[in-house]
C-alpha cells in the first residue's frame, strides 16, 4: 500500500500545526517521521488516520483520495498504534486485540471462531500467546505497545501508523518493539523520537520542522539546522540485542 | 446476549476465557426475581409469598388459582407493591446501564448521572413543567421536560470538564458537582415559590429519590425507553468498547466518534429523562453497579451492559425495600440507602485511583 502526502495542512484551533506537508511511503517499506517536540508529527500523523480533518492538501492511499472512504473504510486500511492506551477500565488483553476487528464487523454480527483465530494468531506474533486473560493495566510498558501492535495485527490493515511506540520503554525494549515492526513487513509510517533508532530501522527517514517536512533523509547538515545539535558518527557504542537465555 | 460459541472456545491457546457469563446472567435473573417477589409481600401488611403469587395469576388469568386473601391485600398487592417493584426494576436498571455508557463515554470510572449533574439537571425540567403548569399535558411532558434537563447537564459538563480536547478526571467530578448543586437551588427554589403547601417533600422527593408514587400507567414510558436504549446499545457494542479505549483509538477502528457520542449523549438523557421522571434523582447507583458488573465479568460491553442492568434492577429493589422497612412506618428516600454504600465506595475509588 503507498501512501502519499502532499501540501497537507492542519489547523488546530486557529494554529497551523502542519503546513504544506508531503511525503511518499512505498509499499512494504519502514518510513520514519523524526522532528523536535512540537513540530507536528503526531498531528500529521492524526491527520493521516483522520482523528483531524486537513485543512487543505491531499492524502492518498494507492491513488485513492481518503476523504472519499468511510470512516470504516478507512480502517480496514490503516491500523494505529497512537500513544493513547486503554487503561481507564478494566479491559483484558483479548478484549484489547479483539477490538481489532471493529472495522471488520457489522453492527449485528456476532463475533466469530474466525475472528478470535485472527486474534490469537496476532497475539503469537508478539509473543504475547500466554498473556491473553491478563488485565492490561497489569502489563509492563513494553508488553502493553506489543498487545497495541497486536491490536494492530488483528485490524489486517496494509497500513501501520505508529505514533512514539518506543515512549517510555527502556533501551531493549525499545529494540524489541522496532525489530517486531519491522520485522512485520507491511507499510509502516512511524514518529520517532530518537534519531539512532530511526537511521537504524527506517528505509527512509522525513525530517520535520515548525509544521513541515524539511528533509527525507539524516544528514548531519539536517541535524544541526533541525535540532541545533552536531551529530557525531557512532563508533562507541552500536546497540545490539543479546540473544534471550533460555 | 449470548456465550461465545462453543467453535471459538476450542481456539487456540485459551484466547478467551471460558465464559461464567450465562451463569451470571441467570444468577441475577433469579435475584431480580426473588427480590420483586420480597418486595411485594414485605410491607405493613403482610402478605404470604404464596398469596403474593396467587394475586398476580389470578389478575392474569382470572380463575386459574383459589382465592386465599382478602381484598385489600389483593388491592395492596396489585395497585401499588406490584407496579412500585416493577419501577424499581426498571429505574434500576436504566441507572446502571446509563452509568455503564457515561463511564465509557468519559473514560472515566467516576462518572455516574448523579455525580454529573445530570440527574440534577433531569429533576430541573420536570420540575419546571410540574410547577409551571404545563403538567395537564400528561406523564409524557414531565418525561420529555426531564430529557430536555438531562441533556443540558450532559452538554454543560462536557464543554465544562474540557481542556484542549481531553476530558481530565477531576474536572469532570468538579463541574458535575457545582453543575449539580445550581440545578438544585434553582429547582429548589421554583419549588418553594411554588407554595403548594407540600414544597418540602416535593423538594425532597426530586432531590433524593422515592418509588411511592408507583402506579402502573407511569410503567409503560420507562419500559418502552430501557428496552430500546439497551438494544441499541448492545448492538453498537464494539464502537462503545473502542471509545472506552479513548477517542483516536476508536477513529481508527472505523468508529465516526462525534456522530456516535452523540447518540450516546441523546440516549443517555433520554434514559435518565424517564428514569428522574418518575423516580426523582437516585445517587450511587449508576457509580456502582458498572464496576461490580466489570469484577463479574470483565469490561467488554457485550457483557457489561446486560448484566449491569439485571444487578442494578436487583439492587435498587433491595434498597427499595430497605427502604421502606428500616424506620416503618416512614419512609427513606432512596438516596439514603444508597449512599450508606455509595459514598464509602466513591471514596474508595477516588483514593484507589490517586
Amino acid at each position: 500500500m503507498r501512501l502519499v502526502l502532499d501540501g497537507v495542512a492542519v489547523t488546530i484551533e486557529g494554529a497551523p500545526i502542519v503546513r504544506e506537508a508531503g511525503l511518499v511511503v512505498e509499499p512494504g517499506t519502514f518510513a520514519a517521521l523524526v522532528g523536535p517536540n512540537g513540530c507536528g508529527k503526531s498531528t500529521l500523523l492524526r491527520a493521516v488516520y483522520r482523528a483531524l480533518r486537513p485543512a487543505a492538501g491531499l492524502i492518498s492511499l494507492d491513488e485513492e483520495d481518503l476523504r472519499k472512504l468511510t470512516h470504516r473504510e478507512t480502517a480496514r486500511r490503516i491500523a494505529v498504534v497512537a500513544q493513547e492506551s486503554p487503561a481507564d477500565l478494566d479491559f483484558t488483553v483479548d478484549d484489547v486485540v479483539l477490538m481489532g476487528r471493529t472495522p471488520h464487523k457489522r453492527p449485528l454480527s456476532r463475533t466469530t471462531g474466525d475472528d478470535l483465530r485472527r486474534c490469537a494468531e496476532a497475539l503469537e506474533r508478539v509473543s504475547l500467546s500466554g498473556l491473553a486473560n491478563r488485565s492490561f493495566v497489569t502489563l509492563s510498558g513494553g508488553e502493553k505497545q506489543r498487545v497495541l501492535i497486536a491490536r494492530a495485527l488483528a485490524q489486517e490493515s496494509r497500513l501501520l501508523l505508529l505514533d512514539e511506540p518506543t515512549n517510555h520503554l527502556d533501551i531493549r525494549h525499545q529494540l524489541d518493539v522496532l525489530h517486531l515492526v519491522r520485522d512485520l513487513g507491511l507499510t509502516t509510517l512511524a514518529a520517532l523520537h530518537d534519531l539512532n533508532h530511526a537511521a537504524e530501522f527506517a528505509d527512509r527517514v522525513y525530517v520535520m520542522d515548525t509544521g513541515r517536512i524539511v528533509a527525507d533523509e539524516l544528514t548531519p547538515e539536517v541535524i544541526a539546522r533541525v535540532f541545533g545539535v552536531r551529530a557525531v558518527p557512532r563508533t562507541q557504542f552500536a546497540f545490539e540485542r543479546l540473544k534471550e537465555e533460555t | 446476549m449470548t456465550v461465545v460459541d462453543t467453535a471459538s472456545a476450542q481456539v487456540s491457546g485459551g484466547f478467551r476465557r471460558k465464559s461464567t457469563f450465562g451463569l451470571v446472567l441467570g444468577l441475577l435473573a433469579a435475584a431480580v426475581v426473588v427480590s420483586t417477589w420480597l418486595a411485594v409481600s414485605i410491607g405493613a401488611v403482610p402478605v404470604g409469598l404464596a398469596e403474593c403469587w396467587g394475586i398476580v395469576a389470578d389478575r392474569l388469568f382470572p380463575g386459574s388459582v383459589a382465592v386465599t386473601w382478602t381484598p385489600v391485600q389483593e388491592q395492596i398487592v396489585w395497585d401499588f407493591r406490584l407496579p412500585r417493584a416493577l419501577l424499581a426494576l426498571l429505574v434500576g436498571a436504566g441507572l446502571s446501564v446509563v452509568g455503564a455508557v457515561l463511564q465509557a463515554l468519559v473514560r472515566n470510572p467516576l462518572a455516574d448521572p448523579f455525580l454529573l449533574g445530570i440527574s440534577s439537571g433531569a429533576s430541573l425540567g420536570a420540575v419546571a413543567v410540574f410547577v409551571l403548569g404545563a403538567s395537564t399535558l400528561g406523564g409524557l411532558s414531565l418525561s420529555a421536560a426531564a430529557f430536555g434537563g438531562a441533556l443540558l447537564g450532559m452538554v454543560l459538563v462536557y464543554v465544562l470538564a474540557q481542556r484542549g480536547g481531553r476530558l481530565t478526571p477531576a474536572r469532570l467530578v468538579l463541574a458535575g458537582v457545582a453543575l449539580h448543586f445550581l440545578f438544585q437551588a434553582i429547582y429548589s427554589y421554583i419549588l418553594q415559590q411554588a407554595q403548594s403547601g407540600r414544597a418540602a417533600q416535593q423538594v425532597l422527593f426530586w432531590l433524593l429519590g422515592s418509588l411511592g408514587g408507583a402506579r402502573w400507567e407511569m410503567l409503560p414510558i420507562p419500559a418502552v425507553v430501557l428496552g430500546a436504549g439497551v438494544t441499541y446499545l448492545l448492538i453498537q457494542h464494539r464502537p462503545l468498547n473502542a471509545l472506552a479505549a479513548g477517542e483516536d483509538t476508536a477513529t481508527s477502528l472505523g468508529v465516526n466518534v462525534g456522530a456516535f457520542r452523540l447518540q450516546l449523549f441523546v440516549l443517555t438523557s433520554l434514559l435518565v429523562g424517564v428514569m428522574v421522571a418518575t423516580s426523582g434523582a437516585i445517587a450511587f447507583v449508576g457509580l456502582m453497579v458498572p464496576h461490580a458488573a466489570r469484577l463479574l465479568v470483565g469490561a467488554d460491553h457485550r457483557r457489561v451492559l446486560p448484566v449491569s442492568a439485571l444487578l442494578g434492577a436487583a439492587f435498587l429493589q433491595l434498597v427499595d425495600i430497605a427502604a421502606r422497612t428500616v424506620d416503618a412506618p416512614q419512609e427513606l428516600a432512596l438516596t439514603i440507602v444508597t449512599a450508606v454504600f455509595g459514598a464509602p465506595f466513591f471514596l474508595w475509588l477516588l483514593r484507589r485511583r490517586a
